[in-house]
């Protein structure tokens, strides 16, 4: 199989999703994604401390290569890189030259453009005495070209920033919003003296106009000067001023939500920094990064890291220069990072890259004496069915033979994305000696081969069918953990049931079935956990995704009273509703939040949990609640849309985690600057003392309400009203 | 035998049929696409068709009686007083006409100075009042039309948040207006008239210049754009919603701006930016619909604020018109831009004729007053006090 060839030549650089997005299923993205000359992708590399890829070990062999590729390294905040263990670099890569050497499949062309930095790799792995291979590097989306700064230079933003004007109100306190459809000229983020408390606002795929100098490699920044400009100018017609901004005008690839009526980025930045009654959050400065609008709709989460971390890193490297500016050299303020999104896939033990990449910079910051929190969502997929877990007593109380299992897989007809499941083998096992078939709904049946070593990405296609394209993916990946850990992992994709592009090869929709056997060896070090991707469309957005789930008939979905259960399966139930965090919240740098009904204090129906069994406050759990519904009649939580006057209820844990961060705000911007110091896991509580009711304890209106699981579903507190 | 005879008579409602004639002029509000009669009695203009009592068994009852009254009048010798004329041409007998009479004379007095000059080498049509032209505009070319499809396909996405005004805006949307400035159709019955016949002759000019431009519509340019509700029969550019809603906008601008409005509204300047960001959101809607293309509103928008200036200026004696110049320039079409002198007092660059495709002249068009129009002014303008 020439697939074997180019994982090979490609090992460090290319996944399971990477694989099926650039290669396998490349023609079903959106755009496809093909990898032409003259593109730019978004990446993460991994490396070893000390490793610069702005320095001469990396960018350096560009001029002795062929020319090929070039790297290119936004605005990054260096003391995360200081930290003794491999650091995540947010990238972009530019293939130049694609058509050298004769290369023809879209990966071989990659692998060719990225020769300078898999050199620069090896390259330091002589020298460098950590464990080589940890190191790693991987590929994110292909970005539109014209988004991409070539003018770019890190210095530039001293000068601009210069210029921008301060706000009356010192700040005592900052929050930044990663989201999307972000109205930074919302007059909830004006401060009393009429001008925006936004510092700082990156559109990532947004364009520098020409003839202004870039300030970030890609998309466009506004500082606080610019915004003021705008209002200023356009205050009085919205539609015009995020049309002359540039924020409206992207077409319908990139999306442009702002232009709706509300955006889940216009209610969740309202929540958390958003005031509607002037000079309450005068202290309170803003940062906002929008994420491409692809990133927003691949609900997976696959072509998100690098944007995120680089919006991390931009976060962290303005926040520094906003306590500069405003206090001068030296000082730091509170950071309140809230970040609502999430997906279900991953290893849920805080060794998600991305969950790795973000705890390091909490923690280098925390390090440097400023106190920084980053709030994340427990997430909506709590009665989804998206998690499963088969165990040595599972089988048994099935009655199935020893080591076997099938796992239901219902896919949904019209669904125009891809289906991703992921089977985490439990630590110590290891794949060989499983055995997979995956049985199509229409009885047909595709053997998935184990290779005897090392990752596989192995595509399939229906068997009888002349036709050989490939409607999905077998990939076998040992996941790297820091310090060289792993976890083996199988993920099977399945193409769209209803491929945009109609010529292409549907997969059939219906009960899939995954037969497995000889998992006898594998349970003996613990049960197998078995994931589906979050698939369906974010807010705002019309792409066609339906999520699939695990059909279990022994999954009592609701409870007595009719409801959805609120509580775990019984035993010989393959499905797990707890357990089934956010990917992105499970390691011990986040806050994580839950959802409230506020009318009667019981759990959301859809507010995701950890593990029943974990400890309160272990990493990998719900830490606190918050409101994300009024009452059962009252859905979501009101806040505002994207012009000012319009507002609209959004629901979710989405809309309960900005309320964390605006609280968290508040507490600070309270204390004198001098009293501040950087958060212990305890000073989420002692901040928001005066607002949290104990889950559970006499004050708890909900407290009779499920006691076995409350704490699970949604941590130690509720926050309340003020 | 007597009262089948007087059945007989109804074949005097055969007259009545004649007014069926007049049933033509609802088709004629039927090409704006505003479903004839039917919406002008709901926006409050009154019947186009006067009178009650048309019905066979009234008609057949009022015969039976007036033949069984009669002898009393007849036989009646006392004395007659001297018969009394109507004044001629005077608007004051205009109270005592139906409202559609006076409709179809509001519009024959617009329509009689109006002429029009088509240059198929030029591909360009040029709107006169008395000889003097007010409104000239190009024909795109058809590949202008083709790229500005993708702006149609950006607002697609604004369908599910617009549709209950989309529904709510098919015909002639009164209301839309009418929130802004508090009227009440009772209450500001010739207020309602203004906008109404302001609309109705909107409609007209702009149906002319649509035939002779005879652009298509993007439901037949691009395959993906199907609209979510029926296309009319008629060419797309310039956009007839526009044309209305830009005069209505204009004409309200005009009666804000008399020292009785200021009496009786305390924010006259935000009313009328109001009032033209929401004839913008009704012309935007249309695109988000799948109907039109920005160009189409930016060429209806020019040519509504030359029909509102020129009825306020038949409404005002003294008062003028403004010459106006559209060539389209693939832009989106922006309030901001296109009445940027509501807000600023530098035009922004936006606005710039190079770059919206839009050149308003400076050498002012007399306009002659009109008496209908004068009356109908006068009548609106008494109905503020009980706002």
């Amino acid at each position: 199989m020439p697939n074997a060839e180019k994982t090979h030549v490609l090992a460090e650089l290319v996944g399971p999703y990477e694989f099926w997005t650039f290669e396998t299923g490349a023609d079903y993205g959106l755009p496809p994604q093909h990898l032409n000359a003259g593109n730019s992708i978004a990446a993460v590399a991994e490396l070893p401390q000390g490793a610069d890829p702005r320095s001469g070990d990396y960018v350096g062999d560009l001029a002795g290569s062929d020319n090929a590729g070039e790297i290119h390294v936004p605005t990054v905040w260096e003391p995360v890189f200081q930290r003794k263990e491999n650091a995540f670099w947010p990238l972009v890569v530019h293939v130049k030259a694609a058509e050298k050497s004769g290369a023809t499949s879209p990966l071989t062309r990659l692998g060719h453009a990225m020769k300078p930095l898999a050199s620069g790799i090896a390259g330091h792995r002589k020298k460098a005495k950590t464990e080589a291979d940890t190191l790693g590097f991987r590929l994110n989306s292909v970005m539109p070209g014209e988004t991409v700064n070539s003018g770019f230079s890190v210095d530039a933003i001293a000068k601009a920033y210069a210029k921008s004007p301060k706000s009356a109100v010192k700040p005592a306190a900052i929050v930044a919003v990663i989201d999307d459809g972000l109205p930074f000229a919302h007059r909830d983020f004006r401060g009393a003296d009429g001008g925006t408390r936004v510092e700082f606002c990156w559109l990532q795929s947004a364009m520098t106009p020409k003839g202004q100098t870039p300030t970030v490699l890609y998309g466009r920044e506004y500082l606080k000067g610019e915004i003021d400009g705008l209002i200023h100018t356009y205050g009085h017609d919205e539609d015009q001023l995020y049309r002359a901004a540039g924020a409206g005008d992207q077409g319908p690839l990139r999306g442009a939500t702002i232009r709706h009526l509300g955006s889940h980025g216009s209610n969740v930045m309202d929540l958390a920094g958003g005031s509607r009654i002037a000079g309450a959050l005068d202290p309170v400065a803003l940062i906002g990064v929008q994420l491409p609008a692809p990133t927003t709709l691949d609900t997976a989460g696959f072509g998100k890291e690098s944007y995120v971390l680089a919006a991390m890193h931009y976060i962290f490297e303005r926040a520094d220069r906003l306590a500069e500016k405003y206090l001068g050299k030296g000082h730091a303020l509170p950071l309140i990072v809230n970040f609502s999104y999430g997906f279900t896939g991953g290893p849920h033990n805080g060794q998600d890259r991305l969950e790795r990449a973000m705890r390091a910079l909490i923690r280098a910051r925390e390090a440097a004496g400023a106190p920084t929190h980053l709030v994340i969502p427990s997430g909506n997929s709590f009665a989804g069915a998206l998690g499963g877990e088969i165990s040595e007593g599972l089988i048994k109380k099935r009655g199935g033979a020893a080591g076997t299992f099938d796992i239901p897989w219902r896919v949904q007809p019209t669904d125009r994305t891809p289906n991703y499941l992921e089977i985490w083998l439990p630590d110590g096992a290891a794949p060989q000696g499983v055995s997979l078939a995956l049985q199509a709904p229409s009885g047909k049946s595709i053997s998935l081969a184990v290779a005897t070593s090392g990752n596989q990405n192995t595509p399939f296609s229906m068997p009888g069918l002349a036709e050989k394209r490939a409607i999905g993916q077998f990939s076998i990946e040992h996941y790297r953990f820091e310090n060289s850990k792993g976890r083996w992992r199988f993920v099977i994709v399945l193409a769209p049931t209803d491929p945009e592009n109609s010529t292409l090869a549907a997969a059939e929709a219906g009960l899939w079935q995954l037969k497995l056997s000889g998992l006898g060896p594998v349970l003996k070090h613990g049960p197998i956990t078995c994931r589906i991707q979050r698939d369906n469309d974010p807010f705002g957005y019309y792409r066609g995704a339906r999520q699939s789930y695990f059909d279990d008939r022994h999954d009592q979905a609701y409870g007595p009273d009719g409801k959805l259960s609120a509580t775990e399966n019984p035993d010989d139930a393959f499905v797990r509703r707890f357990d089934g965090l956010n990917g992105l919240a499970t390691h011990d740098a986040v806050v994580v939040v839950g959802g409230y009904v506020a009318s009667s204090a019981a759990p959301a129906a859809y507010s995701s949990a950890g593990p029943l069994t974990a400890k309160p406050g272990a990493p990998g759990t719900v830490r606190l609640a918050a409101p994300s519904d009024d009452s059962p009649a009252l859905g979501g939580i009101r806040a505002a849309g994207t012009r000012s006057g319009i507002t609209f209820r959004l629901n979710g844990t989405s809309a309960a985690a900005p309320q964390v961060t605006r609280a968290l705000a508040l507490a600070y911007a309270a204390k004198p600057v001098a009293a501040v110091k950087p958060p212990t896991p305890e000073s989420v509580a002692t901040l928001l003392a005066p607002r949290l009711v104990a889950t559970g304890g006499p004050k708890d209106p909900g407290a009779a309400i499920n006691p076995a699981t409350r704490k699970a579903r949604l941590g130690e507190w509720l926050l309340t009203e003020a | 035998m007597s009262q089948l005879g007087g059945i007989g008579g109804i074949g005097g409602i055969g007259g009545i049929g004649g007014i069926g004639g007049i049933g033509g002029i609802g088709g004629i509000g039927g090409i704006g696409g505003i479903g004839g009669i039917g919406g002008i009695n709901f926006t409050g203009l009154g019947g186009f068709i006067g009178g009650g009592g048309a019905d066979g068994l009234t008609t057949s009852g009022l015969m039976i009686a007036a033949q069984s009254i009669i002898h009393t009048a007849e036989q009646d010798t006392s004395p007659l007083a001297t018969a009394h004329a109507l004044p001629m041409s005077s608007t004051s007998n205009l109270d005592g006409w139906d409202s559609w009479v006076r409709a179809s004379l509001y519009l024959s007095d617009f329509l009689k100075d109006l002429k029009w000059k088509v240059d198929k080498q030029a591909r360009s049509v040029t709107l006169s009042l008395a000889g003097k032209a007010f409104y000239s505009v190009q024909r795109p070319d058809i590949d202008l039309f083709v790229s500005q499809l993708a702006k149609l396909r950006d607002y697609q996405d604004q369908r599910a948040d617009r549709s209950a005004e989309i529904l709510s805006q098919m015909g002639f949307p009164i209301d839309y207006f009418a929130s802004i400035l508090g009227l009440n159709a009772a209450r500001n019955r010739f207020t309602f008239e203004l906008i109404l016949i302001t609309q109705v002759i909107a409609s007209h000019v702009a149906m002319v210049v649509k035939h002779h431009l005879a652009c298509r519509r993007p439901d037949r340019l691009g395959a993906t754009v199907m609209p979510m509700i029926p296309t009319p029969g008629h060419a797309t550019f310039p956009s007839a919603h526009a044309t209305e809603a830009f005069a209505v906008a204009t004409l309200l601008e005009g009666l804000l701006g008399t020292d009785v409005a200021a009496k009786h509204y305390r924010s006259v300047i935000r009313l009328k930016k109001l009032v033209f960001k929401q004839a913008e959101r009704i012309a935007v809607n249309r695109t988000v619909a799948g109907m039109h293309y920005p160009i189409d509103t930016w060429a209806g928008a020019a040519l509504g604020e030359a029909v509102g200036q020129i009825i306020l200026a038949k409404c005002v004696k003294g008062s003028a018109t403004l010459p106006r110049h559209y060539d389209a320039t693939d832009v989106d079409f922006s309030v901001s831009n296109f009445k940027w002198m509501l807000w600023q007092d530098k035009a922004p660059a936006g606005a710039a004729a190079n770059v919206c495709g839009l050149a308003r002249g400076d050498k002012t068009i007399p306009v002659a007053a009109s008496d209908l129009f004068g009356w109908l002014w006068k009548k609106s303008q008494g109905e503020f006090s009980l706002g």
